[in-house]
């Protein structure tokens, strides 16, 4: 049985990974057809072998100083808040590891971000003083030909 | 991999000219998330140019108080380099930094040939791109705009050329997305550059795909 399973798997492997053969999906066929009954809670039935896979764990080293409230570390949420995003692309940003976090420990699930990796934009009250070095006592600025810019308007 | 969203120029005016808040808070977000690699948020050249040509050549009018009338005003290079400088994560400081010495007409839209010169430099390309337009199209601009007009109900795409310079900056930049008030002139037939305006960028159906 484990060898057929196995066997079942590789096939499943080649499936995904699409370079199934044609030998492969007469073998399979022939072992669907044989009378091997899976059980519907199987793996097999799934169509995808599920693999749990544990997110990278960077570090699990917080600084002496760590603690919840450090403000030297994001939450997700406020990540999340911070790129004004739902905290899934916080996770999703994450997962594809652009952006690093660590856990208080092994079997934590508290997930902090370090504040250090994010590079900070020039601060809104530096652009308002070089805006209004530029604009100087501006009212109002536009275009002297709208179309220009705006092409659609008529 | 990042989806690479370009800005077009109007936008960029509602942002820096018009000063429009809500523009401006989604720009400060976007150049945030693109300093820290979580988007690629891109400013080609062709765009880049175009809003320091215009900037230089008075195409922008102020007044300093309501009742006054709106007067043409032309920046120098170096006002306009502090406010490239703040955002330099996106504005290509040595390139800007190279028109200085060009001859901007003031007042008229001439300024517009000069654009021109220097991107058929830059990109190597002929009128304004449109050969680089063809080529990913692989037909011509014009029986694409003639089929458009025999299927009733759809509009001219690419109908200015002005906006061909853009739209070929998005192909060469492998853009996937063209944020523009201008949606007529822009199409990719192949669907691979969604062209949107500012509104449905920030639809959160749309933001929640972004990632």
């Amino acid at each position: 049985m484990t060898k057929v399973k196995d066997t079942l798997r590789n096939i499943l492997n080649k499936v995904e990974l699409g370079n199934v053969t044609n030998e492969d999906i007469q073998t399979a066929q022939s072992i669907l057809d044989s009378s091997i009954i899976l059980s519907p809670r199987s793996e097999l039935r799934k169509g995808k072998p599920h693999v749990r896979v544990r997110r990278r764990i960077l570090s699990y080293q917080l600084p002496t100083s760590y603690n919840s409230q450090s403000k030297d570390f994001y939450t997700v949420q406020e990540v999340a808040e911070r790129f004004q995003v739902s905290d899934k692309a916080v996770y999703k940003w994450i997962d594809q590891k652009k952006i690093l976090y660590v856990r208080s420990n092994e079997s934590s699930r508290d997930i902090r971000i370090s504040k250090a990796q994010f590079t900070n934009p020039p601060s809104k009250e530096s652009v308002d003083r070089m805006e209004h070095e530029l604009f100087k006592e501006t009212a109002q600025a536009e275009l002297v030909r709208v179309k220009d810019l705006y092409r659609e308007e008529e | 991999m990042n989806k690479i969203i370009i800005w077009d120029g109007c936008i960029l005016a509602d942002r820096f000219i018009y000063r429009n808040r809500r523009v401006r808070e989604e720009f400060d977000r976007l150049y945030d998330m693109h300093l820290n690699g979580l988007v690629e948020f891109c400013l080609p050249k062709a765009i880049q140019t175009e809003f320091y040509g215009l900037l230089r050549s008075g195409g922008i009018a102020i007044r300093n108080e309501p009742d006054e009338p709106m007067l043409p005003r032309a920046f120098t290079h170096i006002e306009l380099m502090k406010l490239f400088m703040m955002f330099r994560g996106i504005f290509n400081l040595e390139f800007l930094d190279s028109l200085k010495d060009l001859t901007w007409p003031i007042d008229s839209d001439k300024y517009k040939q000069t654009v021109e010169g220097i991107l058929q430099r830059e990109y190597g390309w002929s009128h304004k791109g449109q050969d680089v337009i063809e080529q990913y199209l692989g037909r011509s601009i014009v029986s694409l705009q003639e089929e458009a007009t025999k299927e009733r109900g759809r509009k001219k795409p690419l109908k200015d050329s002005d906006d061909y310079p853009v739209m070929a900056a998005a192909i060469i930049h492998n853009a996937n997305i063209i944020v523009t008030y201008n949606l007529k002139d822009f199409i990719d037939p192949f669907g691979k550059i969604r062209v949107m305006n500012l509104e449905s960028f920030l639809s959160p159906e749309f933001q929640d795909g972004l990632f």
